[in-house]
C-alpha cells in the first residue's frame, strides 16, 4: 500500500490523534499525540490491510527548542505486504512519559530502554526500565540538546575521574627504562650463577 | 581498586530467585564476542533467567554524529560492525544520499554492491570461524581466516586499509577499482564455492557439531519477528525478509540471487542459512563483475569532503573561516530539511540509519538501528531454559558484534 | 529458497566415523601444501599502494621544506581533530607561513581525509606501518618529525623523492588548472583527468573518455 494511503487510513481511524502528516524523501511520517499510541500500534499491527508486524527502529528526537516536545519515532514495516510508515509521537518536555509498546513487540524492550537512557523519556508499562548503554549513576541524558559536550570538571562522572587519576599515576611509570633495568638485573643474576 | 563503583552490578532479583546460582559471564570472555556481559541465574546447569548487559563499548556515536558533518562521521561507521566495515560505509552513504537527494552513478552502485557482498563474506567467515571455535571445532577457524585474508588484501588494494576501510564517499566511492583487483576478485569468486565445500566437509555432518547445534535455541517465526530479529537469524526461522529484496538499494535489483530460508530456527539452521548466503554472495559478486558498466564513480552534485556547514547570513567580502565567528543560517539547498530512514542488509541483519536534518550541515539527530543490539536484546528470551553450554552456541549463532551493539 | 537438509548418515558411515575421517583427510591434505601464513618480523609484507600508514609531510626537493600553504583544509576536515596548525601572514605578500604543524598520531583514525583534501599534496599517509613506541611523545609528530618521516619513507621504500607521487595522494575536487603551478608535482599522464584512478575528476563528462579507454 502507498505510504500516503496508509497515513490516510490512520487519520480516518484515529481522527483526534493525528496532528500532521509529513512527507519527506518519499517516506511518510505521521505526527500523532502520545495518548493512544498503544492502541494505534496494535491496530496497525492487527489490521489485515496493513499488518505492520516488524518494528524497524524506535528512537527519540529532541525538538524542545523548536516546539517544546520530544518525539518518539516508530519506524514500522510490514514483512508480508512490504510497505512502511513512520509514527512520530509527540511527548511534551515537561511530562516525559509515553506508553510502552513492549507488549506488542518484545524487541521494543531494549530500544525503549535506550531511548530512556539517552533522552530520558519514560515508557509506562515497560517491564524493566533501567539505564542500558550508560553506566548506572550517570547524571543527565546525553542526547538532549541541552546536554553539553564537555561537562565542567566538578560534574564529571566519578568513574571517569577515577580513570583519569589512574592513568596519571601510571603515566609516571616508565616502561622502557623499567624493562632495560629488568634485563640488566636478569643479566647480573645470570652472571652470579 | 575501582571495580564496583564503576558499574552497579546489582541487577534486580525477582522472587524465588535468591536460591539460584548466579554466574556473571563476561565482559572479558572469549565466547561473548567482545565485551558482552551476561548475568545468568541458574538452577544446576539450566539457565532460568538471562540478563544481557551491554554498554561496555559505548562511545556515544549518536551524540558524536550530531557534532560532525555528514562526511566526517563516515570513518566512524567503520567502527560499528568492524568486521564488515564496507557494508556500514555503504549503508551510511546510501542513507545520507537519500537525505541529501544525490543520485549515484551506476558504476559506483555496482562497485558498492560488490564491496558490500565482499563485506558479507568476510563477516560470515569470521562468524563461522569464531562460532565453530566456541563450540570446539578449532580447525575451521584456520580455513576461514585463509579466505578472509584474501578478501582483506583486496580491501586494502581498493581502499588503502584492511579493516577500517572508509571506502565509499557521499555520492560515490573513493576511487575506481583497478583491473588487477577485479581479476583477483574474479579468481577468488571462482574458487570460493570449493572452499565453502571444505568448511562443510569439516563440520556439516560432524556428529559433535550436530549434537551441539540441532534443536538448540529454537526461535519460531512469530517469535523472531516479535523480537525484531533480522538477517540470517530471522530467515533461519522461516521468515522471508531481506532488505535487498524488500527495498532494493545499490544494484541489488539488477542482479539475480536467492534468499535462503530456514525451517526450524535453531542454531543449525542459522548456520546453514549463512553458508548458503556465502554462495549467493559469490554469485552476486560474479554478476557484478560481469555487468560492471563504465562511467563516473562520483555523482556530479556530490558534496566536497570539507562540507560547508551553513551559509553566512551576509556574505562578507574577504572573510574566511579563520577570521572569526560568522552568523549562520540553514543551508536548505544543500541540506534540505526532513527525515529519512534507510536500511541495508548488513552481514548481521538490517542496519538502518534514521536521519533528521534541520538544514544545518550536521545531522540534527541520527539513530543507528543496529542488528546486534536487537539480537542481544532478544537473547534473554532465547536463552531461557537452555543449558549453560548452549548459551555460547546461541550467542555465536546470532552473530553479534559489540562495536555495533553499543555504538 | 529453502535451505537443503543434509542426507542422513547411513549406519555404516556412522560406525566407521566416516565424516570424521573426511575431515581428517582434508587436514592431512593441507599438511603437504604451501603455508599461507607469514613469519612476520622476519618476512615483511609490502603494503599495497595507497595504504594509509604513518603520516609525513612531503619534503619539497627544491626548497627542502614542506609545501604546506596553511589552507587549514586538513585541520577542518579531520574527524578526530588531531591536526594542529599555527601560521602567520607574511607582511607585504600576504602569503601564509606555517609556524607549527602537529599531528597527534595516537588520536588519528587513519581515514585519509587530510591527504585527500590537501590541494598541494603536502600531507600524506605513507605506507610505513611499524611505528609502535614505548611512550606517547614518540607518536606526537611535529613538523620536523613529519619531514623526517618522509625522508625515512623515501629511504626505506627506495623511491626517487623528486619523481615519486602516489596516485592516491592526489587532491580531489580541485581542478588541476586552478592549482598553484610551481607547487604541483609533475605526474605521469595516466594519473591526470580521466585516467586518474582516484577522484572527483572522474565525473560523467569524463566517462566518455574513460569508455574509450576501456574499449582500447
Amino acid at each position: 500500500m502507498e505510504p500516503l494511503a496508509i497515513a490516510e487510513k490512520i487519520k480516518n481511524q484515529f481522527p483526534a490523534e493525528v496532528i500532521e502528516v509529513v512527507e519527506s524523501r518519499g517516506q511518510v511520517g505521521v505526527i500523532v499525540a502520545r495518548e493512544q499510541i498503544g492502541a494505534m500500534c496494535r491496530w496497525l499491527k492487527d489490521e489485515p490491510e496493513l499488518r505492520m508486524d516488524h518494528l524497524l527502529a524506535l528512537c527519540g528526537v529532541d525538538y524542545v527548542a523548536k516546539n517544546g516536545t520530544y518525539e518518539v519515532v516508530y519506524n514500522l514495516c510490514s514483512i508480508p505486504l512490504r510497505h512502511m510508515i513512520r509514527l512520530r509521537a509527540r511527548v511534551p518536555a515537561d511530562d516525559c512519559r509515553i506508553d510502552s509498546v513492549t507488549c506488542l513487540w518484545r524487541g521494543a524492550d531494549w530500544l525503549e530502554r535506550e531511548c530512556f537512557d539517552l533522552l530520558g523519556i519514560v515508557f509506562d508499562g515497560h517491564p524493566d526500565l533501567r539505564r542500558i548503554l550508560l553506566p548506572e549513576g550517570w547524571e543527565g541524558y546525553p542526547l538532549r540538546k541541552t546536554y553539553p559536550l564537555r561537562l565542567p570538571a566538578e560534574q564529571e562522572w566519578q568513574g571517569y575521574v577515577q580513570l583519569k587519576e589512574l592513568s596519571r599515576e601510571l603515566s609516571r611509570f616508565d616502561f622502557y627504562s623499567d624493562m632495560l633495568s629488568n634485563q640488566a638485573k636478569a643479566g647480573a643474576n645470570e652472571a652470579k650463577k | 581498586m575501582m571495580g564496583t563503583e564503576f558499574r552497579n552490578l546489582a541487577v534486580p532479583v525477582r522472587d524465588g530467585e535468591s536460591e539460584l546460582f548466579t554466574v556473571q559471564m563476561g565482559p572479558q570472555h572469549p565466547a561473548t564476542h567482545g565485551v558482552l556481559k551476561l548475568n545468568l541465574w541458574m538452577d544446576g546447569e539450566t539457565v532460568v533467567r538471562c540478563d544481557p548487559d551491554a554498554g561496555y563499548l559505548h562511545r556515544g556515536f549518536e551524540k558524536i554524529a550530531e557534532n560532525k558533518t555528514y562526511a566526517q562521521f563516515l570513518p566512524l561507521t567503520d567502527r560499528l560492525d568492524y568486521i564488515s566495515a564496507m557494508a556500514n560505509n555503504v549503508g551510511y552513504c546510501v542513507a545520507v544520499e537519500a537525505l541529501l537527494r544525490i543520485e549515484v552513478p551506476l558504476r559506483a552502485q555496482y562497485i558498492r554492491t560488490m564491496v558490500a557482498e565482499m563485506a558479507r563474506i568476510t563477516g560470515h567467515l569470521l562468524w563461522l570461524a569464531t562460532h565453530a571455535l566456541d563450540i570446539g571445532a578449532m580447525t575451521v577457524f584456520l580455513y576461514c581466516f585463509r579466505e578472509r585474508g584474501l578478501l582483506l588484501d583486496l580491501f586494502e588494494e581498493l581502499s588503502g586499509a584492511r579493516l577500517t576501510t572508509t571506502y565509499t564517499r557521499i555520492g560515490g566511492v573513493r576511487q575506481d577499482v583497478t583491473a588487477r583487483a577485479m581479476e583477483k576478485l574474479a579468481r577468488f569468486v571462482e574458487e570460493f564455492p570449493s572452499r565453502i565445500a571444505e568448511y562443510e566437509t569439516l563440520i556439516d555432518t560432524n556428529r559433535i557439531w550436530l549434537k551441539r547445534t540441532k534443536g538448540i535455541g529454537c526461535v519460531s517465526a512469530e517469535q523472531a519477528v516479535q523480537l525484531g530479529f533480522t538477517g540470517p537469524s530471522l530467515r533461519a526461522s522461516g521468515v522471508d525478509y531481506d532488505v535487498r529484496k524488500h527495498r532494493p538499494y545499490c544494484a541489488y535489483d539488477k542482479v539475480q540471487f536467492e534468499v535462503p530460508i530456514g525451517v526450524n530456527g535453531d542454531v543449525y539452521d542459522r548456520y546453514r542459512c549463512r553458508m548458503e548466503e556465502l554462495r549467493q554472495s559469490a554469485l552476486i559478486i560474479r554478476q557484478c563483475l560481469e555487468q560492471l558498466p563504465p562511467g563516473a564513480i562520483v555523482a556530479d552534485n556530490a558534496p566536497d569532503l570539507v562540507m560547508p556547514l551553513a551559509r553566512p547570513r551576509q556574505p562578507m567580502a574577504g572573510s574566511s573561516l579563520a577570521t572569526g565567528y560568522i552568523e549562520l543560517v540553514p543551508n536548505n539547498d544543500v541540506y534540505p530539511e526532513g527525515d529519512v530512514y534507510v536500511s541495508i542488509e548488513g552481514s548481521k541483519g538490517e542496519l538502518g540509519f534514521y536521519f533528521v536534518s534541520d538544514g544545518g550541515g550536521r545531522p540534527y539527530r541520527m539513530h543507528i538501528r543496529s542488528p546486534s543490539y536487537i539480537h542481544i536484546g532478544g537473547l534473554a528470551t532465547v536463552c531461557e531454559g537452555v543449558l549453560v553450554a548452549d548459551v555460547i552456541a546461541i550467542i555465536g549463532s546470532l552473530d553479534v558484534v559489540l562495536g555495533e551493539c553499543d555504538r | 529458497m529453502l535451505i537443503q537438509p543434509r542426507p542422513k548418515r547411513s549406519l555404516l558411515e556412522t560406525v566407521l566415523l566416516f565424516e570424521i575421517l573426511q575431515g581428517m583427510a582434508l587436514t592431512l591434505k593441507r599438511l603437504f601444501s604451501k603455508p599461507v601464513t607469514r613469519q612476520y618480523p622476519d618476512e615483511k609484507r609490502q603494503p599495497f599502494l595507497g595504504f594509509r600508514g604513518k603520516h609525513a609531510l612531503v619534503r619539497d626537493p627544491q626548497t627542502g621544506e614542506s609545501s604546506c600553504v596553511a589552507c587549514l583544509r586538513c585541520a577542518t576536515v579531520c574527524p578526530s581533530q588531531c591536526i594542529y596548525i599555527r601560521y602567520h601572514e607574511e607582511e607585504g605578500s600576504g602569503r601564509r607561513v606555517v609556524d607549527r604543524y602537529d599531528i597527534e598520531a595516537l588520536r588519528c583514525i587513519y581515514c585519509g581525509y587530510c591527504a585527500e583534501v590537501c590541494p598541494v599534496n603536502a600531507i600524506v599517509l605513507t605506507e610505513s606501518y611499524e611505528y609502535s613506541a614505548y611512550d606517547r611523545q614518540t607518536n606526537y609528530f611535529d613538523r620536523g618529525r613529519l619531514l623526517n618521516n618522509w625522508d625515512a619513507f623515501v629511504k626505506e621504500s627506495g623511491h626517487d623523492p623528486v619523481a615519486y607521487v602516489n596516485p592516491f595522494w592526489r587532491p580531489r575536487g580541485v581542478d588541476e588548472a586552478t592549482l598553484a603551478g610551481p607547487r604541483r608535482r609533475k605526474v605521469p599522464e595516466e594519473w591526470t583527468r580521466a585516467g586518474q584512478p582516484v577522484g572527483r575528476l572522474c565525473r560523467s563528462q569524463d566517462s566518455e573518455v574513460l569508455a574509450e579507454g576501456v574499449q582500447r
